[in-house]
């Protein structure tokens, strides 16, 4: 703004002036001219020094929401059916747990699929064909150690109920399996080094990419990891570049003797209660 | 190809903003899962009315949309937490407006250290105890950043307005924060 409010009556609103002066909306050539009146009046200037500890200590201390990847897919499906997403999204969970998992606005062992049909066209267009997931699924693998690199990072695997049962009963995993890592930096220390907590483990911080595998009947054939196709996310949901997308095939390859899924033990190995809540810290 | 654009438009002018939103609607409901009942209700609105939005005010337009359906909920919801509060008390009036020369004897300003101290929780207690209006505008700026034009924009109401408000919000929550110490 230009000049503030009432600044032709100062005699009055000497104190409202300390606000705008604080907020910066003052225009430079008054704030010199305010901050000597404040300055010559010990009260004003107490003033001034609280509500900058104020706004200080709210801007630090208040809790600040961050949008998750996941209500931003709720978002982009609701806006496309034009339907709010209706509680029953949240599945088969007790109201209790549903209440606990608001709270982090997470949610497990939903049945995921990036059903592609209710997407928009160029959310598969060309090779971009593995959709952002609505919902997570089954937590069913944590790796708190990066042996790939020293930088350390935190990744959580998700599969999607079809999946699981499958692969517990013998069968191949089935086409439409969508398998998502979220990968997290962790707490590092003042060099930069991941810090352990008291039990050695790490603590994951910031949601820094959302990774996803898919398995579709005649995919693959530019690569040879099978039928699947790869996808980097960022946490918003857009795409990352495909350099990296190839670099999953060329690697997944390796694991050709388990369907190109290198978790497959730990995927036949889940739980169907493994119920944990996808956390999304800002920091 | 209507609606593609629609959501082209809103994925760069609203998207941008959803977790200030996410973050208001946090503030004016006081409770996460309600934030989330109004923060989806207020996206579907968005994405409705995206032709009504000018390309350079998505920010302060989507918290508008937010501020509204928050109003709206609880209205429907009969909070007794959004009771509205026109006006000051006579004191605070003087106090907002003079500046605090009624506090002129006071040279050591222990305020300023408690409010320095006060932990997180205590903090967000006092605030959620503000009077919705005041709340809104001591977030708005304080919290998320806003200049009193865009404040201003959100509430519909005159710049004067919010800077009133604001210098009450602020004084009303050191007085909470003294009363809470003592």
């Amino acid at each position: 703004m230009t000049s503030p409010p009432n600044s032709n009556n100062r005699g009055q609103d000497l104190g409202m002036l300390v606000h705008a002066y604080l907020d910066g909306e003052v225009d430079v050539a008054d704030a010199a001219a305010i901050k000597q009146q404040i300055d010559a009046n010990p009260a004003l200037a107490t003033r001034l020094e609280n509500y900058t500890a104020l706004q200080n200590a709210l801007r630090t201390r208040l809790p600040r929401e961050q949008i998750t990847p996941f209500q931003l897919a709720r978002i982009n499906t609701a806006i496309v059916t034009r339907r709010s997403w209706a509680r029953p999204t949240w599945g088969a969970l007790a109201a209790s747990i549903l209440l606990a998992l608001a709270l982090s606005s997470g949610s497990t062992w939903l049945v995921l699929r990036s059903d592609q049909t209710r997407l928009p066209a160029s959310d598969h267009a060309g090779s971009d064909r593995v959709a952002f997931p609505r919902e997570l699924g089954v937590l069913y693998a944590t790796f708190e150690t990066d042996k790939d690199g020293p930088s350390g990072y935190y990744r959580e695997t998700y599969a999607d109920q079809a999946a699981l049962d499958a692969v517990k009963a013998g069968k191949p995993i089935p086409y439409g399996t969508v398998l998502v890592r979220a990968v997290y930096d962790v707490l590092r220390d003042s060099k930069g080094a991941p810090a352990k907590d008291a039990n050695g483990r790490l603590t994951k911080t910031k949601l820094l990419s959302v990774n996803v595998m898919e398995k579709r009947a005649g995919w693959g054939g530019r690569y040879s990891a099978g039928e699947w196709d790869f996808q980097s996310f960022a946490p918003d949901g857009t795409r990352r570049a495909k350099p990296s997308a190839s670099a999953c095939f060329a690697c997944h390859n390796k694991a050709q003797a388990q369907d190109f899924v290198f978790s497959l033990d730990k995927l036949k190995a889940a739980k169907r209660q493994g119920a944990s809540i996808w956390r999304y810290f800002q920091r | 190809v209507q609606n593609e654009d629609e959501r082209a438009r809103f994925e760069r002018l609203v998207v941008p903003h959803l977790s200030d939103a996410l973050t208001i609607a946090r503030w004016l409901t006081r409770n996460r899962s309600d934030a989330e009942d109004v923060f989806q209700e207020s996206c579907l609105r968005a994405f409705r009315s995206i032709r009504q939005l000018e390309e350079e005010n998505g920010r302060a337009w989507m918290l508008a949309i937010v501020r509204n359906t928050a109003y709206t909920w609880s209205r429907k919801n009969r909070s007794a937490s959004f009771v509205l509060v026109e006006d000051l008390t006579g004191h605070e009036r003087i106090e907002a407006e003079r500046g605090g020369e009624l506090a002129n004897e006071n040279n050591e300003n222990p305020e300023t250290h408690l409010i320095e101290k006060v932990d997180a929780d205590r903090l967000e207690i006092a605030v959620e105890g503000l009077p919705p209006q005041f709340r809104e505008v001591l977030i708005l700026r304080d919290l998320q950043g806003l200049g009193y034009r865009e404040i201003a924009q959100v509430i519909g109401a005159p710049i004067g307005t919010v800077m009133s408000r604001l210098a009450r919000a602020r004084e009303r929550l050191i007085q909470t924060l003294k009363a809470g110490q003592s």
